[in-house]
């Protein structure tokens, strides 16, 4: 015998698997109702009762997305990364990481993960080109000066 | 923030902060260029911030603020809602204000008339 707390935070019950499976199939219950098995403190989800569970029909959880708190907009990296002087990269890092809360606010959770998907994205690539232009630049001017060809050569 | 990455902030700013103090990069060859500066001449709104480092680090804030006054005025209020109002960054009015403040500056700075010139580094 079971005990459920129903939708609307009263318990009902007891009752027996047979009846607990027709209300599942009514809809009346789903696999996160919480339920007690009789001579059992604790409650639990439908879903922890194998028995029970193999009669949730394919009734997959709704896809959680991430809740709108945890999306990065990676707009401080972005303004950063646009100061070290990448500018045609740092631009649009900038605008997709600017985008991204206006999009989660309006409720579109799917685009404003994208816009932060993108602006990652243009956010590594100006730092890594960056970082390889500076490097290239360190380097090729340590190769012109041990060459000797530094002198009268200005960049 | 956990510890590890505000100690290697730390230690960033530190290092950084020791090399532009000793080294002036304006008349210095070996330190890279601004490539969009060389490609296009163009001034990026991040020209002459290795130049205002420098200047900070020797307390000359007023030849800063002449060399790139957005970073002095946009760098420690990013730092500063980073710090104490990290929920600031993430309101859409906020992002647009500062996409468009650098996009302003970077504009601005290539204006080749008076008021505008003295944004130029």
């Amino acid at each position: 015998m079971y005990r459920i707390i129903g939708g609307d935070g009263n318990q009902y019950g007891p009752i027996n698997a047979e009846q607990l499976r027709q209300w599942l199939a009514e809809g009346r219950v789903n696999a996160q109702t919480q339920v007690q098995a009789e001579g059992d403190a604790e409650w639990r989800p439908l879903s922890a009762f194998p028995d029970l569970a193999a009669a949730v029909i394919v009734a997959p959880p709704p896809r959680s997305a991430p809740p709108a708190a945890k999306v990065p907009n990676y707009l401080v990296q972005a303004i950063l990364v646009t100061l070290c002087c990448c500018l045609p990269l740092g631009i649009p890092a900038i605008i997709f990481a600017a985008q991204v809360n206006g999009k989660l606010a309006a409720g579109d959770v799917a685009g404003g993960l994208e816009s932060s998907r993108k602006a990652k994205l243009w956010c590594w690539w100006a730092f890594g080109l960056g970082l390889a232009a500076q490097l290239a630049y360190v380097i090729f001017y340590a190769v012109m000066m041990g060459m000797g060809f530094w002198q009268g050569w200005r960049p | 923030m956990n510890r590890g990455m505000a100690m290697g902030i730390a230690v960033v700013v530190l290092v950084v902060g020791a090399f532009l103090f000793f080294v002036n990069p304006a008349p210095v060859a070996w330190l890279p260029p601004c490539w969009f500066h060389k490609l296009t001449g163009l001034h990026c709104p991040g020209c002459g911030t290795t130049r205002a480092l420098h200047a900070l680090a020797h307390g000359q804030v007023a030849t800063a603020f002449g060399l790139n006054p957005f970073l002095l005025v946009v760098l420690p209020a990013l730092g500063a809602l980073l710090l104490w109002r990290r929920e600031m960054l993430r309101k859409p009015w906020v992002a647009w204000t500062l996409a468009g403040l650098v996009m302003t500056f970077g504009v601005l700075r290539n204006v080749p008339v008076h008021p505008f010139t003295m944004l130029s580094p």
